[in-house]
């Protein structure tokens, strides 16, 4: 069980998710993904794919714009 | 994880303090443009907090099966459809022209709307969040916005060109040409349909996801 | 538990059907009282056009400005759309300080530049071609009944997918 990090700052709609989405899909059951970023709308965005892959969240709101999202992998997630 | 917010809540009130005194020495040069401003900072505060993105609409949905601001985007077309239709049809009953954003149909239109596409999911973003970004505090936007300006110009420096060509038609008012009830059932029959496609295909996807099934590639076709 | 639903909903933002409802209304409010719809390129470009005639050049003998010769008669602070896109910058201001999420938020690349720039210049370009931006004639068209609207909206479609493929191209 692992905890990978992910920094997209500064990196606009749709490079975060796209980005998450490929760190994800070589991950295992178990690992949690950090996702870093400062885009508003993008935070919808991977939550929203979280949710549909069933995988659970958490987002942190680390400094003034800056968010955390936690993602747990709960299975194999399709490739990017 | 320790905050290292810091509360922005005094800038606020300072910023909401200019932005009445704006309003009001604008009243005094023009309600219209007092109104504009008002309108203005509203529409940018919901864009803000509601996330919205027309260009997410199209391109989350094609990159990510997403279609939550889709639909919320056909919300929008179906409300203001009703609003606009209200309001143009009261003008109709007065018997005066028509309002409301009535241009010819051609191939102007057409290929516009392509490179308009394109260039919003390039840029990330269409161009009302690209503005509402600006006001975030995105400094990418700053250099959207410098393209935009440009296109614009050299746009409208074309338009002798292919006015000519393209645009000198009639605008195609529906409620003209199928009548009132008809016009407002086939567009809102229209919304429907393409609501219920975007919404089976994201529920598809969805039970596609829970299977852990592997996808060759995150961009599909229709 | 109420303190983790704030948390959620001051990161999340309202849902989207509210914002939408929130926009047609006020779009409908904007027409009622100005009689004329939301739009945003329009104002870009007289923008566009008052710069350059600072510049130097001189727009007002272009057949798109002639047709409209008022414009260049007073400053583009007078002209009503010019508030409409300042507000809409400044609300965004506004909300994100209420929030204290205001952040001013650097590039990661020098390539993203190019890539906002030429989506900007194609963005304005296409908005003057097809008269209208997102807002103006996919929104304001399609609400006003007019036929371009749809025709507006297929090909946006098409262009979007079409930058979407572009976009996966460039990532990979």
């Amino acid at each position: 069980m692992q905890e990978f990090f992910l920094d997209v700052l500064g990196e606009v709609c749709p490079t975060p998710l796209l980005k998450t989405q490929e760190k994800a899909s070589r991950l295992k059951p178990g690992d949690v993904l950090v996702v870093e970023t400062d885009f508003s709308r993008t935070v919808r965005n991977i939550i929203n794919w979280s949710g549909k892959h069933g995988f659970e969240y958490d987002i942190e709101e680390i400094e003034n714009g800056i968010w955390q999202i936690k993602i747990r992998i709960n299975q194999q997630s399709p490739g990017g | 994880m320790p905050m290292k917010n810091k509360s922005q809540s005094m800038f606020f009130v300072i910023m909401l303090l200019i932005a009445l005194l704006i309003g009001f020495q604008l009243a005094r040069t023009g309600r219209l443009l007092a109104l504009n401003w008002f309108f203005g900072i509203a529409l940018g505060v919901v864009i803000h907090r509601s996330r919205f993105c027309f260009a997410g609409a199209f391109r989350d949905f094609f990159l990510f099966r997403d279609a939550a601001l889709t639909r919320a985007m056909i919300l929008v077309l179906a409300t203001t459809t009703l609003g606009f239709a209200a309001i143009q049809f009261h003008a109709y009953l007065q018997g005066a022209p028509i309002p409301g954003k009535l241009y010819p149909a051609g191939l102007n239109t057409a290929a516009g709307a392509v490179l308009f596409g394109v260039g919003m999911v390039i840029t990330g973003g269409c161009a009302c969040s690209s503005l509402a970004r600006l006001g975030e505090g995105f400094l990418l936007y700053t250099i959207t916005f410098t393209g935009l300006l440009i296109g614009s110009l050299v746009g409208v420096f074309h338009y002798s060109f292919w006015k000519p060509i393209l645009v000198d038609a009639d605008p195609i008012f529906l409620p003209a040409l199928l009548g009132w009830p008809a016009a407002l059932t086939v567009q809102f029959a229209l919304f429907g349909l393409i609501y219920y496609l975007v919404q089976s295909y994201e529920q598809q996807s969805i039970s596609l996801f829970r299977r852990g099934s592997r996808c060759r590639n995150s961009f599909w076709m229709f | 538990m109420l303190n983790q639903m704030q948390k959620k909903n001051r990161i999340l933002g309202w849902p989207y059907w509210l914002g939408a409802l929130l926009l047609s209304g006020l779009n409908i409010a904007l027409f009622a009282s100005t009689g004329s719809p939301w739009s945003i390129t329009t104002t870009i470009t007289y923008w566009g056009a008052y710069i350059f005639q600072t510049i130097g050049g001189s727009p007002e003998s272009w057949l798109f400005f002639l047709e409209r010769p008022m414009l260049f008669k007073s400053s583009p602070l007078l002209y009503h759309g010019t508030w409409l896109n300042l507000g809409l910058m400044y609300g965004a201001l506004l909300s994100s300080l209420f929030s204290s999420q205001l952040r001013v938020r650097k590039t990661r690349s020098r390539k993203m530049w190019l890539g906002a720039l030429l989506g900007g210049i194609l963005m304005g370009y296409g908005a003057r071609l097809s008269l209208g931006c997102n807002i103006g004639a996919l929104i304001g068209g399609i609400a006003s009944m007019s036929f371009h609207g749809w025709v507006f909206g297929v090909f946006v479609a098409v262009g979007a997918y079409l930058g979407s493929k572009i976009m996966l191209h460039l990532y990979q």
